[in-house]
């Protein structure tokens, strides 16, 4: 049998999942702590962060969700190949034991969502991978329920855990079907490329959490992208200044972290990480800073992204390199904290730029999601109704 | 060919070369600052996965190309002579020729792997290996052809024959250097890995799981590592010793002098992976057509003019 012989493969591949971390905007400093608090602790154990939900064994859902994050939670969990395991990590004090019975979970097997045959099966009734179906999507309470944490390994009961809405927005998920609708208005390149409207987030690597990118792209252009935090509607006010305890070195870290690892710049954003993470002293700051702000080769590949919204400028900064150059040059000094813009004015930032750059630039900007923006409604092509998914 | 002892290079060169790309991604592990283990338990990790499909996609042609990419690179490095006693595993002619018809089928499978699941991210991923492809190819392929002008043959031995007393490495530095630049990008690694990018989720990788996973991985490093053993015979000297030491100062068998080259080979590409971030496309076609295809037609054109004086 197949499955027996995957066991031992599994022993050993469960001392190393990859981890997909979904967390909800930071509305409350707890929220942000867990956030965190999941990024120290998946670091500290040399465990790699998930690219996307089909490179995924653990599910680790940081912080409490709001319903549109749920829907968005179930559809990407619908499309993890087993073995897998979700855990819900209401608290940092809850990760240890939480990670721990993740992985003794996924060792076991994970308890996918297959029921005859086993993960290396071709022909059970996923047989060569097919599309999960809506009912196979439908999420378990494990049976610890009383658990400090919450975690699902696979067989359908629904609502036990999640909190639902009626209407499952697939299309959040990031391996949707695109929906194309005719060619771009704004043909730039004149090679008339179908557009693609698509949502882009919450689920994506280095991506502000609980922050979706309404965008319609053009062959990898944006053409156009609104904004949207789920569960938080907005744009709010900037309620005063907020107090945290974490200071100005600590933003422009974490928008550090999200800039050199999507540059592909791995050692700098595993330092600048251990960094925020830790508790630095000034010196190692402005070092730290001072290499970044003089990098050539990182000036040389973040070269030429304009960070210039149409109707607002939304940073003072003219240029991702100036931008990422001015939060390493901050470190350890007494600069007052970077200008956060709010999420609407980062997605208008993005408009123009290829979507590898407009990945950068919002990394740059950090767009304070706590903010909130939208709701949006997502696109629905013309006379086709609802789309569905699986 | 059916010799049994020409067929027996033939047949072991598949495990050989998963064996050598495993290696490498156990170096590769090690610069990134990863356990020496990570390339194993990812390898029984992705065969114990589930394979995995997305709605309305095409799996017939994403797993066509995501198989082509190890059969490619086992095609490509049957045509380099390893130092082995009857010389390539294949020996052709025009081998140098066939290895870079093998290297572009990269680009076919790195196409249809980012097309086939019909999703946006590992679409556009698909789209970047274009860009890739025109900045690197040009400068990929004089700096092939440049040796083959110098000894005047298209035949990777006859090439690493003809290097008596010099090596190409020195004789022509620009082109090495540009080989070796564009084998990084040819094989979508390191500074080059966009098409695979995490700001695209993984881009063309970025739907596919379990074998199919598996399959682009490893498919990608034992390209670069075919590609790297085609550098000892094009500038290294081949299985020669180098010429410093003096004519036999340390004799030994060509495989093993072969062996030791493609381990510098890989450590320089190693190497280049830890001082570049990921070069975004734009500015690498930039690079490419400004800086890299002015350089590399020079370098021709030099090695042109001596070779007919």
């Amino acid at each position: 049998m197949v499955l027996s012989l995957a066991r031992p493969f599994l022993r050993v591949a469960a001392r190393r999942p990859h981890v997909l971390v979904i967390a909800p905007a930071p509305v409350s400093d707890g929220l942000l702590d867990v956030r965190l608090a999941a990024e120290a602790a998946l670091a500290s154990r040399g465990w790699p962060a998930a690219d996307s939900p089909a490179d995924t064994d653990l599910v680790l859902v940081a912080g409490e969700v709001g319903p549109r994050l749920a829907e968005v939670v179930r559809a990407v969990w619908a499309t993890v190949p087993a073995p897998r395991v979700l855990v819900r990590v209401g608290a940092p004090s809850e990760l240890g034991d939480a990670l721990d019975a993740a992985v003794a979970e996924l060792a076991r097997g994970g308890a996918g969502p297959v029921s005859g045959g086993g993960p290396l099966s071709g022909g059970g009734p996923l047989s060569g991978g097919g599309p999960l179906s809506a009912s196979e999507a439908s999420l378990l309470a494990s049976s610890d329920r009383n658990a400090a944490f919450s975690m699902i390994t696979g067989s359908p009961d629904d609502g036990a855990f999640l909190p639902l809405d009626a209407s499952n927005d697939a299309s959040l998920a990031p391996e949707a079907t695109p929906v194309m609708a005719g060619l771009a208005d704004d043909d730039r390149d004149g090679l008339a490329l179908d557009v693609v409207h698509t949502a882009l987030g919450p689920v994506l690597p280095h991506w502000p959490a609980g922050l979706v990118v309404h965008a319609t792209l053009a062959g990898d252009l944006v053409t156009d992208a609104r904004a949207e935090v789920l569960d938080v509607p907005g744009p709010r006010e900037r309620a005063g200044r907020r107090r945290t305890p974490r200071g100005p070195d600590h933003l422009r870290l974490d928008a550090l972290v999200r800039v050199l690892a999507l540059a592909g710049a791995d050692r700098a954003a595993a330092r600048a990480r251990a960094l925020r993470d830790g508790h630095p002293g000034p010196g190692e700051l402005t070092a730290f800073g001072r290499r970044i702000a003089r990098s050539r080769t990182l000036a040389w590949t973040l070269r030429g992204i304009p960070l210039t919204a149409t109707d607002h400028v939304p940073v003072p900064e003219p240029t991702v390199e100036a931008r990422v150059r001015a939060l390493a040059a901050g470190l350890g000094g007494s600069l007052a904290p970077p200008v956060r813009p709010a999420p609407h004015r980062a997605a208008a930032a993005l408009v123009g730029l290829e979507l590898g750059a407009a990945r950068l630039a919002l990394a740059a900007l950090d767009p304070d999601t706590a903010l909130g923006a939208g709701p949006v409604a997502p696109f629905k092509p013309a006379g086709s109704g609802h789309h569905h998914h699986g | 060919m059916a010799d049994p002892a020409t067929l027996l290079p033939l047949l072991l060169l598949a495990p050989a070369l998963v064996l050598a790309a495993g290696l490498a991604a156990v170096a590769g592990a090690v610069t990134a600052g990863d356990r020496p283990t990570a390339p194993v338990v990812e390898t029984l990790r992705l065969l114990a996965k589930q394979r995995r499909r997305t709605p309305a996609d095409d799996p017939l042609l994403a797993r066509i190309g995501l198989a082509v990419l190890p059969v490619a690179a086992v095609l490509a490095l049957a045509v380099v002579p390893l130092g082995l006693p009857r010389g390539a595993p294949v020996g052709l002619d025009v081998g140098i020729v066939w290895f870079n018809a093998m290297e572009v089928l990269a680009w076919f499978a790195v196409w249809t792997a980012g097309w086939g699941p019909n999703a946006v991210t590992a679409l556009v991923g698909g789209y970047r290996m274009l860009p890739l492809g025109l900045a690197y190819e040009l400068p990929h392929m004089l700096a092939l052809i440049t040796p083959a002008i110098a000894a005047g043959s298209l035949d990777p031995a006859t090439v690493a024959g003809a290097q008596h007393g010099l090596w190409y490495a020195v004789w022509m530095p620009v082109a090495f250097v540009l080989y070796l630049v564009s084998t990084a990008a040819m094989a979508f690694w390191g500074p080059f890995a966009a098409p695979l990018g995490r700001d695209l989720a993984g881009g063309a990788a970025a739907e596919h799981a379990g074998l199919d996973r598996l399959l682009l991985r490893a498919g990608r490093w034992m390209l670069l590592v075919a590609a790297a053993a085609m550098a000892v015979p094009l500038f290294l000297g081949g299985g020669a010793p180098p010429p410093i030491t003096g004519p036999d100062a340390f004799g030994g068998p060509a495989w093993a002098w072969v062996v030791v080259k493609l381990l510098v080979v890989l450590a320089v590409l190693l190497g280049l992976r830890r001082v570049m971030p990921v070069l975004r496309m734009e500015r690498f076609v930039t690079l490419a057509w400004v800086v890299l295809i002015p350089l590399a037609v020079a370098q021709a054109l030099v090695v042109t003019v001596v070779v007919l004086l």
